[in-house]
């Protein structure tokens, strides 16, 4: 088994608002080997975002993290000082966010954009380079993430371009300033269904050609199922089940993961469940116990009053449910 | 059963800057009462500029609506009152198409006024928790606002005040693109129930195949303004003929094996589409259809009607078909 890249142990961040304080993140764990694929699912406000950012610790203002640690390949992220900080985002971690449109600056052009990247990388590294050799990894990334029409692309500004070479255009920036671990936020939510396709198809193929490690954090469930090798649900700031990406799929365990599959449309039709009763929890307030208690129809008294460990049902295959006590693999 | 709605040859076009945008092109089709059809296709289709003509937001450049037997297409803003009550519309964002100032009863409520002439208060309090139970929501949120309610109850209370004035036919214009897929499942079974308890007829617009695979009787693929396919829902997925079709079905991500399983092979996606002001001559798929000739490049398809209802606008489509069900290596 190859080392771990990332480690989230027992991460807790919370979030003020007006004077109110909204505990969002409530224990997260999760890791990333080398070369792995993970993906996060959850619903809107279950945290995925705010688990990402913390990795490359550029959460807002108003967050604050409360205990835990993030471990990039042993180094405490959130230890590091501002030179350390800026070399793991410059060289080795780097995030696709959801909306290319706010995350690409409007009154530069694309061309521009990429070249400050890949010049701050290597500046970081140490390796400083001609203009010439900057503009042919310029290029070389254009290339690499398929757009047509190279010279007119590196020409424009992001509003000349259309939403799925938009993205491409993400996927080049995030290549060239993160050689290690891409963070995958919400890639293709906003693209259409070829679009996305053809989207995923090319991180794909990047992803295994250069050996990075990826998690991709989705509400698509279909699509997250396509691209990871493991998978952790997350419901309300914790991580409810995590296992390998078959098994979660097709044999999920956790109520909540079960009802959530069950919400989703099938292609070979078979009728919509009634979906989750209630909403998520206010975070100001969170239940206690099990957060997912109050919407959960197999809750028991227990549920309340302490939130449940982990437990290995089948090998590699977790949850966080009182239902599988006693249903430990070792 | 009776065709509540059959559109002819509907057109829209909208003068721009650049020119003219060909939304909608020549589209025809219909609906039978108590029936749902799905409309779908990606951004840029002209699939809501279909749904917002039919219900009286545009009017057609060229072409008919007719329904419940009176052509209603001339003039949207003429559009007399008793059939603006018989069509309702349920928009993608409900946090936009509510109003952020007025308590749910005060929106609720305006239909009922307009279209239902009630004037008398206890009537209309009664009549608006009758339709917020309709939709399954407590009727205590008659006097909150818009933003004390989740996505997904704010888009019921869009749903109950869509039924205010009694329609019988709904456009449903993305109403659970925006909502989890938890809460998506809740309206829809909502919505489900409506339509077998009212009878109503259902517009579907969406660009989400799957969904339409569990909710409509009849489903029309449109691209770039033009309908490219049409048929019954099982067949339509089972057996699709048009390549954009195949196309669209073979990139949905799935949840399970099955699902995987009835994917059309042989065919990958690629391209983006083109621009609505100068649309492609001849077929407008064909500078994304793996499978495009000469002749796709000059002449448009017409459609070619199949059995049970099918309507197919593609000149290769027998070839396309027998090529990819026998995996003929040559080319067709």
């Amino acid at each position: 088994m190859s080392e771990t890249l990332l480690e989230i142990r027992g991460l807790h961040v919370s979030y003020t608002v007006y004077g109110i304080r909204y505990h969002v993140l409530n224990g997260i764990s999760l890791s990333v080997r080398k070369g792995e694929k993970v993906g996060v699912i959850g619903e809107s406000g279950c945290g995925k975002t705010t688990t990402l950012k913390s990795v490359l610790k550029i959460l807002p203002e108003n967050a604050r993290i409360e205990g835990g640690d993030v471990l990039f390949g042993g180094k405490s992220v959130l230890k590091m000082n501002s030179a350390e900080l800026r070399k793991l985002r410059r060289t080795k971690v780097s995030m696709i966010f959801q909306d290319p449109t706010a995350a690409l600056n409007p009154v530069f052009r694309i061309g521009e954009q990429l070249f400050d990247i890949v010049n701050a990388r290597r500046e970081e590294e140490g390796k400083g380079a001609s203009k010439k050799e900057i503009e042919e990894e310029v290029n070389e990334l254009i290339r690499q993430v398929m757009l047509p029409e190279p010279k007119r692309v590196l020409n424009s500004y992001p509003f000349q371009l259309s939403g799925g070479m938009r993205q491409r255009v993400m996927i080049a920036m995030a290549l060239a300033s993160g050689r290690e671990l891409l963070l995958a936020d919400e890639p293709t939510t906003n693209l259409d269904v070829t679009i996305q396709d053809q989207i995923l198809r090319l991180i794909e193929n990047i992803v295994s050609e250069r050996k990075l490690s990826i998690v991709l954090v989705s509400h698509a469930l279909g699509a997250v199922r396509r691209m990871v090798d493991r998978v952790y649900v997350m419901y309300a700031g914790t991580i409810v089940e995590e296992g390998q990406s078959n098994s979660v799929f097709g044999n999920p365990k956790h109520p909540y993961t079960k009802m959530l599959l069950a919400s989703a449309p099938k292609l070979t039709g078979g009728g919509i469940s009634e979906g989750i009763p209630g909403r998520i929890p206010d975070y100001s307030n969170p239940p206690h116990g099990c957060r997912f208690h109050p919407r959960c129809p197999m809750a028991s008294a227990v549920c309340k009053f302490k939130p449940p460990r982990m437990v290995e049902v089948e090998k590699g295959h977790k949850v966080a449910c009182y239902n599988y006590y006693g249903e430990d693999v070792e | 059963m009776s065709e509540i709605l059959q559109v002819i040859s509907l057109t829209k076009h909208f003068k721009s800057s650049v020119g003219i945008v060909h939304a909608v092109d020549d589209i025809s089709f219909s609906i039978e009462e108590g029936k749902t059809i799905g409309l779908v296709g990606e951004s840029g289709s002209g699939k809501s500029t279909t749904g917002h003509m039919i219900a009286g937001i545009y009017s057609p450049t060229r072409g008919k609506i007719i329904f419940d037997g009176v052509d209603i297409s001339v003039d949207a803003n003429k559009r007399p009152l008793s059939v603006k009550k018989k069509i309702g519309m349920v928009f993608q964002d409900p946090s936009t198409s509510l109003n952020p100032r007025q308590t749910i009863e005060d929106i609720i409520s305006l239909p009922l006024k307009v279209h239902m002439r009630i004037t008398n208060y206890a009537e209309m309090r009664r009549t608006v928790r009758g339709l917020l139970e309709k939709v399954q929501l407590p009727a205590d949120f008659m006097n909150r606002y818009p933003r004390d309610l989740g996505g997904g109850e704010r888009q019921l209370v869009a749903i109950a005040r869509a039924l205010a004035s009694e329609p019988t036919l709904i456009i449903l214009d993305e109403p659970t693109s925006a909502l989890d897929v938890s809460v998506q499942a809740k309206i829809i079974t909502t919505l489900l129930k409506l339509q077998k308890e009212m009878g109503l007829t259902y517009i579907f617009i969406t660009h989400d195949l799957s969904l339409m695979r569990n909710v409509a009787d009849k489903v029309a693929i449109m691209y770039l303004g033009k309908i490219y396919e049409m048929a019954d829902t099982q067949n339509f997925f089972e057996e699709p003929l048009h390549p954009y079709t195949m196309m669209l079905i073979s990139s949905i991500p799935t949840l399970t094996d099955e699902e995987e399983k009835i994917k059309p092979r042989g065919i990958e996606s690629l391209g983006e589409i083109p621009s609505a002001v100068n649309p492609p001559k001849g077929c407008r798929f064909h500078t994304r259809c793996p499978f495009a000739r000469e002749e796709c490049k000059t002449n448009e398809p017409k459609g070619e009607k199949i059995d049970g209802g099918r309507i197919v606008f593609c000149h290769f489509w027998r070839e396309i078909k027998y090529k990819l069900t026998t995996n003929a290596p040559e080319k067709i």
